[in-house]
């Protein structure tokens, strides 16, 4: 190697000679264990040293290369014949440099964009993932709790609305710390803005900033319009339109990168039936939140979607509905004769949940009916 | 490309009301929001067409502009009420039914055209513009609809106003189209609670009118884009779309009802 024209190098790399040059660089192309290798070097230069300095470390290590081959090749020619003019020298150099850059620059360029594009694909699994799930006590929210932490979630925030829940928050708590993830209970009524701030702001001092936020949090109302108080409206509008665009909000704010955000809303918005207007009505905004949310949030990879389930073998669902009603709901999905009970199965809303806040990331701005064939839009 | 341009639309058409139709003799129509802009040339349409009229305005700054559309209507020989309620409180749309029925002894055709625009990401938006958002254009039309539903002659009329908006995905409209989203399924759930009464309960979904309902929440940039995805390149008229309504709201219009119908110039269209 050149001793005067030594250029210090970071890191040192075992080059000296055009040949053994050329030598390396075609290692590197054609062995993919070579080339792996070098991948896997250029992520771990791109990841712990920012672009800029990363280029200059690349510029010296070829200032280093090409005066190393330049000053052999000029020792080489003077040895052997000194007639030789300098403007020929330098022609000839410039070929073997062109040469030497074309023969090497290729591959690192190949390794480095290859590296570049690993690096910019997000991960989408729930594998190490932070959860928050608002109504993730207890029937949907807490299948879906358990779910995730079977799928390898990180840590799931648990939301309950009231006291009465408190109990199944606690066996949803334990149920995701026995699947290997951490798991915090928090209680808070949903109903403003400044509370769905706050439980934002507790979720990440309890297990850092959330990837998946899922808002399962509803409330049904099933009465004729003329009979609706204005109390009942209020109630419904603040726990079903005003609870889920603020936790878009919030979560827009809080999320990281490429996080996934989802509503659940209800197959009625595919319905033409009386009695609902003020349940349907009441979650049909959140299909409009979604279309912009998902606008506003995709330039930093967030999905945003809604799910609508059909009616579900829940305490959620019986309460408002009279026997007659509830044997037809148990009759009217196209597969009601394979479900249990003809109702939808909260086991078969999950997976599809967990798909969309996971590889199904492509699909964002979405309302989706899952509901064996109720109810379409 | 364009078969018609911006300036022949500005140009008087013939509509079913100026070639002399009378669908509405005998008819009283409450018109919520009637002091300005597409609720008075409504207001004006069907008194042209024989009804009664009570024209609704919300706040008192609107009374004299009330009073002229007023005039409008009785200079078409029908009887006219001015009625100034806010409507986002339940007990003022009470008063506003109880009021039309006193004087007029039945209500036939409610149309709803009141509506407020904010338009801003989500990230922006406080507490109380979506408390102002969602109580003038979900709570008020649905306190109205309630009172319809009680109130309403057989075989009456009701029309509410949503936006075009419903149907289009854009950033910025989370709040506007979400508070109006739930007009469509108040008025789908109504018109199977009535349709016993053979009452039709229908929206309209209009696409950006040039008025001064408009113009406040928009941006010249926002503006240049829903121009550019008319079919002329240009906002729609008020007259563009009182023929539609009017039809909606008359009798032969009797076996459409849970619909939404979109009249926009075609910035946007949905599957279903």
């Amino acid at each position: 190697m050149a001793q005067s024209d030594e250029v210090e190098l970071r890191p040192r790399l075992p080059l000296g000679g055009e040949s053994r040059c050329i030598s390396f660089s075609s290692q590197m192309f054609n062995s993919p264990l070579a080339f792996k290798a070098s991948s896997y070097a250029f992520q771990f230069l791109v990841r712990n040293w920012p672009g800029p300095q990363l280029i200059f470390l690349i510029l010296s290590a070829y200032r280093g290369c090409v005066a190393d081959v330049s000053n052999n090749a000029y020792r080489a020619h003077r040895q052997v014949d000194p007639s030789l003019n300098d403007w020929m020298y330098f022609l000839d150099c410039a070929s073997r440099i062109f040469r030497f850059i074309s023969w090497t620059l290729q591959p690192i360029l190949i390794a480095l964009l290859h590296s570049f594009k690993e690096i910019n694909m997000a991960d989408h699994s729930i594998k190490g993932k932070t959860v928050l799930i608002a109504g993730g006590a207890k029937n949907l929210g807490g299948l879906i709790a358990r779910d995730l932490a079977q799928h390898g979630a990180k840590a799931i925030v648990v939301h309950f609305n009231s006291a009465a829940s408190k109990a199944e928050a606690e066996a949803t708590v334990a149920a995701v710390q026995a699947a290997g993830a951490q798991a915090v209970a928090i209680q808070a009524d949903l109903t403003t803005a400044g509370a769905v701030e706050k439980l934002f702001a507790d979720a990440i001092a309890a297990v850092g900033k959330p990837d998946i936020a899922i808002n399962t949090v509803g409330k049904v109302l099933k009465k004729p319009m003329a009979e609706i108080s204005e109390l009942e409206y209020d109630e419904m509008t603040a726990v079903n339109s005003k609870t889920a665009f603020f936790f878009l909000k919030e979560a827009g704010k809080n999320l990281n990168d490429n996080g996934k955000i989802c509503t659940v809303v209800t197959s009625l918005l595919g319905a033409f039936t009386p009695f609902y207007a003020a349940y349907a009505g009441t979650k049909a905004p959140v299909e409009h939140y979604t279309r912009a949310a998902s606008k506003e949030l995709g330039a930093r990879g967030i999905s945003v979607t809604a799910v609508g389930p059909g009616p579900m073998d829940t305490p959620f669902f019986y309460p408002a509905e009279g026997a007659d009603a509830v044997a037809y709901h148990k009759t009217a999905a196209a597969l009601s004769g394979f479900s249990k009970t003809g109702l939808t199965d909260i086991q078969d809303v999950v997976p599809f949940i967990r798909h969309l806040v996971s590889d199904g990331w492509w699909i964002t701005g979405q309302t989706i009916l899952v509901n064996g064939g109720y109810t379409t839009k | 490309m364009v078969a018609i341009t911006h300036q022949e639309v500005l140009k008087t058409f013939p509509s079913a009301t100026s070639t002399g139709a009378r669908r509405f003799v005998g008819k009283t129509a409450i018109v919520v929001g009637a002091s300005a802009n597409v609720g008075k040339a409504l207001a004006q349409l069907l008194a042209q067409e024989g009804a009664e009229v009570v024209v609704h305005y919300n706040s008192a700054s609107k009374q004299a502009q009330a009073d002229d559309v007023a005039a409008v209507v009785r200079g078409h020989g029908q009887e006219a009420l001015t009625f100034q309620a806010d409507l986002t409180k339940p007990a003022q749309a009470t008063a506003l039914f109880d009021a039309a029925i006193s004087k007029f002894g039945k209500v036939d055709i409610l149309i709803n055209t009141a509506g407020k625009i904010i338009r801003k990401p989500l990230a922006e938006f406080e507490e109380a513009e979506f408390d102002e958002l969602f109580n003038v254009n979900a709570k008020a039309a649905f306190f109205l609809l309630k009172e319809a539903s009680k109130k309403i002659a057989d075989e009456g009329r009701i029309l509410s106003f949503v936006t075009t908006m419903v149907a289009a995905f854009a950033p910025t409209y989370a709040g506007y189209a979400g508070s109006k989203a739930p007009l469509e399924h108040f008025s789908k759930s109504l018109a199977k609670e009535l349709g016993g009464r053979r009452v039709t309960v229908n929206c309209l979904a209009p696409g950006p009118l040039d008025t001064s309902f408009f113009y406040p929440a928009e941006s010249n940039e926002n503006i240049g884009w829903l121009k550019s995805m008319s079919i002329d390149g240009g906002l729609g008229n008020i007259a563009d779309i009182t023929g539609l309504a009017l039809f909606l709201v008359s009798p032969e219009a009797r076996w459409m009802t849970g619909t939404t119908s979109y009249i926009n110039g075609g910035i946007v269209s949905p599957i279903n």
